[in-house]
């Protein structure tokens, strides 16, 4: 038995992490696919419920990798999720409390060192640069903030593991483990006790702890969307119990009971209304900024507030089925879904740590055996540092420029480049109820070239109503109806609706039928009153041999040229009239489509409608190419042809009824879904019925891909250009070295302005369409 | 880990580098003996972090390409 499960796991320090664990996770029995999310400090597991729970995997990360994990699903969502945000508070003044305590120690130490250089003799007591006290300040430090590095490394080195905390546990422990020999044997050889390099340990762990800090800090923000959402739960409900009012616990409701809400207060989990009017505020679920009218037998989404009168509604959905609870899972799976750009960012990364280890031994080497004898001179100077560096045997120089390459390397950056970007988008789409299947579908939205969109439902409301009644020379016009009316009443067609609701209107009884039968893209079949009926279009006529009076046909011929669908009525054989209906446009159908055509994509209408309504409609909107006829099945056919023409194309549509079309095209844009957002078939929905939205999500995919791009250019700019300035290739022309600090600060920098340009998405608004 | 085969197979890398290191060094003119032990030191750390890296390293590959194959 095959189950997803998600798994949180605290004390990640990077993306090193994640892949390591999800490697260790991937080789546990019973696990048949997994993905850990570094932003989002979990793991989405895949796993045979018979062979491996997820309590068992969690414990293993813990008992193996030593990252504190447990596993969600035996836990209730909300108290899984007040424990991360406990968890992440906890880490944010953890770092914060490390990154004061190690500037107050490191300020001391860097003062101490550069007492002479600096002039500050007058100021910094002399014993300071006591080489013996510098170890005593540095020393807590390393130990104390310092630990975790060296603890991380021991962890993942415990099962052949490496990531950052390699690198910075190597840098900083090497330049402590020099500071110590350099002052227990001032004469070794390693420049004596002015060379002190505890500065050196002090403020990389400084830096780089300030680093961690910032990080923790700008990765909560990042995912506050995601919280601010499950935020929204609400913890009580007023329900009718027994005939009285009771206030009960969320997780107490059951489907079907009654629940009374209040204006001002939110509705507890999605309903139907059962008594009661009133304005409903969606926005926080739907990005709908005007209260939504809310009447008996209206759905009601929980989470959302009532506004003016007081509701009755009857539960429908609870617990994780609630349409919240599917948005926040869709959001944080869709984080997983990674675009093709960040293949070549992870291949990279994945290499990096032993790449580096690579590269900082190389230039150990070629510094000891080449490069100091050629181009090393005393009193060379640390960039942007007034720092002198005094003379320093071969080994001493070439480590220190080996460590600064380790320092500097981190991929950290790299790797957050994609996955916070990602994080972001999708959060801010899910704000303006636009909800993005993950990276892979923001980068396909963001190539589209032509938008097919449905007509009926998409582009019209999907409601069409009866307009024409035209007679046939032998027949009555209430009996057209009649007979049309009651074929119809077996059928759950829209059109077939149409002329029941107008039948009904009129106080018409229906007769009974048999025999009845739905010919797709064609009509219907039905037995009324001994009477065989075909209702349809004039391919089914055709097929029947049943002619069509040329008045008649003309007649049609008129309607359609109007964008209605006309419907031919024959019984036993004769034709008794047109029944022509017609459905309305949306409200922004025409808007949406011009801003599209605007924006340089084409839009195709795509219907089962004759060419002639077809392009009634699409006139009116302003579409001028139109799929007309196309059976249901066919329509992932269309999409087809349309891809082999070269172009990228994204379907608009149903999304359950039109999901394998949604499929087909590059991007499915699944509108108005409702609540049942797991069944969609769509890489976007559209949780609001407005198609103004697919300009949005375009927009937003575009933004957030040129985040990613520029992320990703920085970052690799940042390693490209920082790795052969520590491995000292300024050094020969310049003299000018990268001090060990100065990398970690580098560092810090890189990730946390990756992150900072990330969070500019936040102030992503829709431009007004 | 500290009792398995990549283990000794990377201290036995690590430790044939660190001696060319040492043999490289020793035909260079001007080295202390500290340098000697400093590098050797630096060497054989980096090497050491190298070589149990790779084999895991190239183990994750065949993780990913059979976790491939199952789906």
């Amino acid at each position: 038995m095959t189950s997803r499960t998600q798994i949180s796991i605290e004390g990640m320090t990077c993306v090193s992490c994640a892949r390591n664990i999800e490697g260790f996770i991937r080789t546990l029995p019973g696990v048949r696919s997994v993905e850990v999310s570094f932003p989002l400090e979990k793991a989405f597991v895949e796993l045979d419920g018979s062979v491996i729970g997820a309590a068992e995997v969690a414990q293993k990360i813990t008992a193996n990798l030593g990252y504190k994990a447990f596993a969600e699903s035996g836990m209730e969502e909300e108290t899984a999720g007040e424990k991360e945000a406990k968890n992440h508070r906890e880490e944010v003044r953890r770092q914060r409390n490390y990154a004061v305590i190690s500037w107050l120690i490191a300020i001391p130490v860097m003062l101490g060192t550069f007492r002479e250089y600096l002039g500050l003799s007058a100021f910094v007591p002399g014993i300071l640069s006591n080489s013996y006290v510098l170890w005593l300040l540095t020393t807590p430090l390393m130990f104390g903030p310092g630990r975790q590095f060296f603890v991380g490394t021991y962890r993942g080195l415990k099962h052949g593991f490496t990531d950052m905390n390699l690198l910075v546990a190597t840098g900083t422990g090497a330049a402590y483990i020099l500071g110590i020999i350099n002052t227990l044997f001032p004469n070794a050889g390693f420049g004596g006790p002015k060379v002190a390099f505890f500065e050196t340990a002090a403020l990389l762990i400084a830096f780089l702890v300030l680093g961690r800090y910032l990080e923790a800090l700008t990765r909560g923000r990042a995912s506050e969307a995601i919280k601010k959402l499950m935020g929204l739960k609400v913890k009580t409900a007023r329900v009718v119990r027994n005939g009285a009012e009771a206030v009960i616990d969320i997780d107490a409701i059951v489907v079907g009971d009654l629940i009374i809400v209040k204006p001002g207060e939110k509705i507890p989990v999605d309903g139907i209304v059962r008594e009661g009017y009133s304005a409903v505020d969606e926005s926080m679920i739907t990005g709908e900024s005007i209260p939504v009218e809310k009447r008996a037998g209206d759905p009601v989404i929980g989470a959302t507030i009532n506004k003016s009168g007081l509701i009755t509604c009857e539960a429908v959905k609870i617990g994780k089925d609630t349409m919240l609870s599917q948005i926040v899972k869709f959001i944080e799976e869709a984080q997983l879904a990674k675009p093709k750009i960040q293949k070549l960012a992870d291949k990279v990364s994945a290499n990096f740590i032993l790449i580096v280890h690579v590269i900082a031994l190389l230039v150990f080497l070629f510094w000891f055996f080449a490069g100091y004898d050629l181009f090393f001179a005393a009193g060379s100077k640390f960039l942007l540092s007034s720092t002198v560096l005094s003379s320093v045997p071969a080994s001493v120089f070439a480590v220190l420029l080996s460590i600064t390459v380790l320092i500097i390397s981190c991929p950290c950056a790299v790797g957050l480049a994609t996955p916070s970007a990602i994080m972001a988008g999708t959060a801010k789409g899910a704000e303006k109820g636009i909800l993005i299947r993950g990276g892979d579908a923001l980068e396909r939205a963001s190539k589209i070239q032509v938008v097919v969109l449905d007509k009926t439902g998409t582009l019209t409301k999907g409601q069409p109503s009866l307009t024409d009644l035209v007679k046939s020379a032998d027949a009555e016009e209430t009996e057209v109806l009649r007979l049309a009316a009651s074929a119809e009443k077996g059928s759950e067609h829209p059109l077939g609706e149409a002329i029941v609701k107008a039948a009904e209107e009129k106080g018409m009884v229906m007769e009974k039928i048999s025999d009845f039968e739905a010919i797709p893209g064609h009509g219907i079949k039905a037995r009324v009153g001994g009477k065989q009926i075909y209702l349809g279009n004039r391919s089914l006529m055709a097929d029947k041999n049943i002619p069509v009076p040329a008045a008649l046909a003309a007649q049609m011929e008129t309607l359609e040229g109007e964008g209605k669908t006309v419907m031919i009525l024959a019984a036993d054989g004769r034709i008794q009239g047109l029944i022509g209906v017609a459905d309305t446009l949306k409200e922004n159908s025409k808007k949406a489509v011009q801003k599209l055509q605007a924006l340089g994509m084409k839009a195709v209408m795509l219907t089962g409608d004759n060419q002639r309504t077809a392009k009634a409609i699409a006139a009116k909107i302003g579409i001028k190419d139109v799929l007309a006829e196309v059976l249901p099945e066919r329509k992932a056919e269309e999409i087809k042809k349309i891809q082999k023409e070269g172009y990228k194309v994204a379907m608009v549509g149903d999304g359950i009824n039109d999901a394998p079309a949604l499929t087909q095209a590059e991007v499915g844009i699944a509108i108005g879904s409702g609540s049942d957002i797991a069944k969609e078939a769509g890489q976007i929905i559209l949780v609001k019925d407005d198609l103004r939205d697919i300009i949005s999500a375009f927009d937003l995919s575009k933004k957030t891909m040129s985040k990613i791009k520029e992320n990703l250019f920085w970052a690799f700019v940042y390693n490209a250009l920082g790795v052969p300035i520590a491995a000292g290739i300024l050094y020969p022309p310049l003299r000018l070295l990268v001090s060990p600090e100065l990398a970690g600060l580098f560092m810090a920098v890189s990730s946390v302005s990756v992150t900072l340009n990330t969070l500019r998405l936040k102030r992503y608004q829709p431009k007004p369409i | 880990m500290l009792n398995n085969k990549p283990f000794f197979v990377a201290l036995g890398l690590s430790l044939f580098l660190t001696a060319l290191f040492v043999v490289g060094a020793l035909s260079k003119s001007g080295i202390t003996s500290l340098d000697l032990y400093l590098g050797s030191a630096w060497v054989f750390i980096l090497s050491m972090i190298i070589s149990l890296s790779l084999p895991h390293h190239l183990a994750k590959h065949g993780d990913k390409d059979r976790n491939n194959h199952v789906h």
